[in-house]
């Protein structure tokens, strides 16, 4: 290596970042990075492999390995830009543990539950894992096997597993981690509006004149859209930021109207805008009595506990959670009538001035708002109402579906739309937004899989929370986890979640690419490919499906999780997964293999190894005989094709930064249910709101409910728990790059220094963060960037070896399912 | 054995602050500025043996006064040869 390369290197990235920023590239830069000489590297693109932005990324190989990465200034999402994770994308693949091949607890040579991790061979794994899917099957049926996947699965990735689990073993015990982060989002656009995910896109963060950000430290979690917020606001002085949060954080930095709320007080707020807007006369009539009809939901719900939780068995509707009934606009005006200004601001804390000047943002029609939310409205007990809530805000107004006007639900995984959402790897649905309760659904799912009536079970199969307490209790005996780290991720794993992976009557089974928490719980093993390791398709909080090519080889026997699902179904005859009956009513597929019958079916076999013409790896492809990344697509993508989710065929995707779904005679969606932008919308209607029946959105009516817990006496403080910017989610790819380790060493308990001092702590003093479920230790910060108010502490999750869900309460929101991990009741000792 | 790391950024800050940053970001050791535009953003590169050296330099970054946003453009990396020091 030469300084000339160093310099060219240097120059590289100079012009990058000028050409990133708008500016000229400085001369000398200009000249050195033209030079091709110098450069030895190949480039491509892929989407980012972290949070739900979607950045595209261009990443440069050299000898089978990544080396370089920069944002893609073609990409419209990151225009250049990347953030300080994706800056590390280059290094997360080479981390020293890197699985490479599969280990199977043995001792004396034989599987043993409470044996020793040793290398095996994937003949070895694979038929372990088949003799126990098939006595499970043929004791105890379906409903004994599951599955736990990921929103960082692929779009095939999941759709295979979809197929493996739903249409093979016949079970619709399969759900992503996306339970734990989308799940009540997802509740929010199915009630409100009938149809999954946001009807705006990112263009509406140039055209919008405020922001609200509800709960989101978006500074940290999405920084490359923050970036985009922070350019509008600094280059339009009359655009306003107002954050609301349960504690300060960086995002305060540029609030106009900085707002810290005692939690699950956010439910009031929603509904005293709603007020507001009624009481200055600020309703949009028109669009209010064009497209919008009222309800009133069912209340008293519960907590999603097990039902013999005493605050479960007073719950007077928590087994018609969802329920809901027509009302009259009056109705509604009086329902929110008691949300005064007086009433929000004493019960959450925050100033009337500021709850005003945040109300007027929404009630004045000449500005155009952008609301934006992640975990803090999902992660909560009543976060579908949240959801809910905040809809009725832009709809009271009208301020939906046109650029700058959005409600605008973030995601916090790359493919938690593409794949959990849209392909549908919930234990309820089937792909475009179809649920396996209804029969028509199943039907279309069967006709286009190419299989018989029946086959698909009509019962939901168990959620993520129960997945770990069916575990637990013996039900289901056999599980599969893939592409994520569920027992650092899912709450309370004292009394649920390892309880259930170590129960003797179970056989757990983890695909990873490092040793996490998860894969140290298991019996088996297995090693992935990751990212550029293979080919593959994310999707976006945009609704911007990505497509990128496989760059590099995996390490070792490392495989993808893709390979993993399609290569075990070889291992089972139709005969073995189902019923007497459904072969008898179809007996051609009789002697075929489950590989036979969900992958060489036709559809997923369709196109050959000569369609691939661009890249020379595709190892998937090479050792399956046909290209299953683009079968697979094909085939998922006529779910959605004329029915509002239309995808681009696949070898488009190659060639674009993404395309928003739906895509109508080649062209993009950017703003859905909006004449003029929205292909689906009748002409003359101005706006459709197509998932319902009838094109109105609803309104809801929901009150203030109080959390699940709340401190006491006893425990006296709030937990909060969230992430940091250097460390993505449970930390399993980031905490191998030694160098962000050391950034964010461990996970500290962020709190005020009088909450510290009342108790005689200092700053870096060793603390146990108590709950009623357990407890952990880690170290006080008083001053760091994260400063929560009196009463409230916060604590991080992603260090593996500080485990705050030890602590945590598994009380889920009761009709999306998903865990509140933003409040249960705590107290601090010294350690 | 130390690798050879050089990154970009693109620093936004107040502009009426513009100079101050500027002055500041060029104190930190291993960091250089390149370009900036009156609008208060300005190109940096951080080089080092370690990302960790780079993440240092970003976090001092973020954490000046004024300094509302660093966003991270560019990243490559090489193992260390017979070569040693930065690219000048």
């Amino acid at each position: 290596m030469t300084l000339d390369r160093r310099a060219f290197m240097k120059a590289s990235a100079i012009s990058a970042a000028a050409s990133a920023a708008g500016m000229t590239i400085p001369v000398q830069a200009t000249n050195l990075a033209t030079d091709s000489k110098l450069t030895r590297l190949k480039w491509d693109k892929a989407p980012c492999r972290f949070c739900g932005t979607g950045c595209s990324i261009n990443v440069a190989t050299l000898d089978n390995k990544v080396v370089a990465t920069h944002g893609d200034i073609k990409s419209p999402v990151n225009k250049g830009l990347n953030c300080v994770k994706g800056y590390f994308l280059s290094k997360i693949m080479y981390g020293q543990d890197r699985l490479q091949t599969p280990l199977m607890r043995m001792k004396n040579g034989q599987y043993d539950k409470q044996g020793e991790f040793t290398p095996v061979s994937w003949d070895t794994a694979f038929d372990t894992m088949a003799e126990k899917y098939k006595a499970a099957l043929k004791s105890k049926g379906p409903t004994s096997v599951g599955m736990f996947g990921s929103g960082q699965w692929t779009v095939m990735e999941g759709y295979a597993a979809v197929k493996l689990m739903k249409a093979g073993f016949r079970s619709n015990n399969i759900d992503p981690n996306a339970r734990h982060c989308m799940a009540s989002a997802v509740g929010g656009f199915m009630r409100t509006f009938g149809i999954d995910e946001p009807m705006g896109c990112y263009d509406d963060f140039e055209a919008a004149d405020a922001f609200v950000l509800w709960g989101s430290n978006m500074a940290e979690m999405h920084p490359i859209l923050w970036t985009r917020i922070t350019d509008r606001r600094l280059s339009s002085p009359h655009v306003k930021v107002a954050v609301l949060s349960t504690y300060t954080h960086r995002s305060f930095d540029l609030a106009d109207i900085p707002m810290i709320f005692e939690p699950q007080t956010d439910l009031v707020i929603l509904n005293f805008i709603a007020n507001y807007i009624i009481q200055n006369d600020k309703v949009n009539w028109d669009f209010v009595n064009k497209h919008t009809n009222f309800v009133k939901g069912n209340t008293d719900i519960g907590y999603g506990l097990r039902d013999d939780h005493p605050k479960q068995k007073r719950a007077k509707n928590a087994d018609k959670a969802g329920g809901f009934s027509p009302i009259k606009f009056d109705e509604y005006a009086k329902f929110v009538s008691s949300y005064t200004v007086e009433y929000a601001s004493e019960i959450s804390g925050v100033p009337q001035k500021r709850l005003l000047d945040m109300a007027k943002l929404y009630a004045d029609p000449k500005i155009k708002v952008m609301s934006l939310w992640t975990m803090g409205f999902n992660q909560h007990t009543r976060g579908v109402w949240c959801n809910n809530l905040i809809y009725n805000i832009h709809l009271l107004t009208g301020k939906i579906s046109e650029p700058g006007n959005s409600p605008f639900s973030l995601t916090g995984q790359p493919s938690a739309f593409g794949t959990a959402r849209e392909v549908g790897t919930f234990s309820h649905r089937l792909p475009a937004d179809m649920v396996v309760k209804n029969p028509k659904h199943r039907a279309i799912a069967e006709d286009i899989w190419r299989l018989p009536e029946g086959t698909v079970p009509a019962k939901p199969g168990y959620h993520a929370v129960l997945h770990n307490r069916k575990l637990k209790d013996g039900d289901m005996n056999v599980y599969w986890v893939q592409c994520n780290n569920n027992m650092q991720a899912a709450a309370n794993i004292n009394e649920e979640g390892l309880p259930g992976y170590r129960n003797p009557d179970n056989f757990i089974v983890v695909s990873d690419a490092y040793p996490t928490v998860t894969a140290q719980a298991a019996d088996l093993v297995l090693p992935s490919a990751m990212w550029v390791e293979k080919e593959g398709a994310y999707g976006n909080a945009e609704r911007r499906t990505q497509s990128w090519h496989q760059l590099v080889s995996a390490p070792g026997d490392a495989k993808s999780d893709l390979w993993q699902l399609m290569e075990f179904s070889k291992r089972f005859q139709i005969e073995d997964v189902w019923p007497k009956e459904l072969l008898d009513s179809s007996p051609e597929y009789k002697g075929k293999s489950l590989f036979d019958v969900l992958f060489q079916n036709g559809n997923v076999n369709k196109f050959g190894l000569d369609e691939i013409t661009e890249q020379p790896l595709n190892d998937e492809s090479k050792h399956f005989g046909f290209y299953v990344q683009k079968g697979l697509f094909e085939e998922y993508a006529t779910f959605g094709r004329k029915h509002g989710h239309d995808l681009a065929p696949y070898d488009r995707y190659h060639q674009e930064r993404g395309l928003r779904w739906p895509v109508v005679d080649g062209k993009e969606t950017k703003w859905r249910f909006k004449e003029g932008s929205d292909p689906y919308v009748k002409e003359g209607t101005g706006w459709e709101f197509y998932g319902k029946p009838d094109g109105r959105a609803l309104i809801f009516a929901l009150p203030y409910e109080p959390a699940a817990e709340e401190p006491d006496e006893e425990y006296d403080m709030w937990l909060s728990t969230g992430r940091v910017l250097e460390h993505w989610h449970s930390g399993s790819m980031t905490q191998r790059v030694p160098e962000l380790y050391q950034a964010i060493p461990d996970a500290l308990v962020y709190m005020h220094p009088d909450d510290a001092r009342k108790r005689g702590f200092r700053r870096g003093d060793e603390i146990k963060v108590i709950s009623r479920r357990g407890e952990m230790k880690s170290r006080v910060e008083t001053r760091g960037r994260n400063k929560p108010p009196k009463g409230l502490v916060f604590v991080p999750w992603f260090d593996a070896s500080r485990l705050i869900n030890k602590v945590t309460l598994d009380a889920t929101d009761p009709i999306s399912k998903q865990t509140d991990f933003k409040k249960c009741a705590v107290r601090l000792e010294k350690a | 054995m130390g690798e050879y790391h050089v990154a970009s950024f693109i620093v936004r800050c107040r502009r009426k602050h513009l100079e101050t940053v500027i002055q500041r970001i060029q104190e930190i050791e291993d960091a250089e500025v390149h370009e900036h535009d009156p609008a208060g953003k300005v190109i940096v590169t951080a080089e080092g043996e370690f990302h960790r050296e780079i993440s240092t330099i970003t976090e001092q970054i973020r954490d000046m006064s004024h300094v509302v946003d660093v966003a991270a453009v560019y990243h490559e990396y090489e193992p260390e040869t017979e070569n040693r020091g930065k690219s000048k």
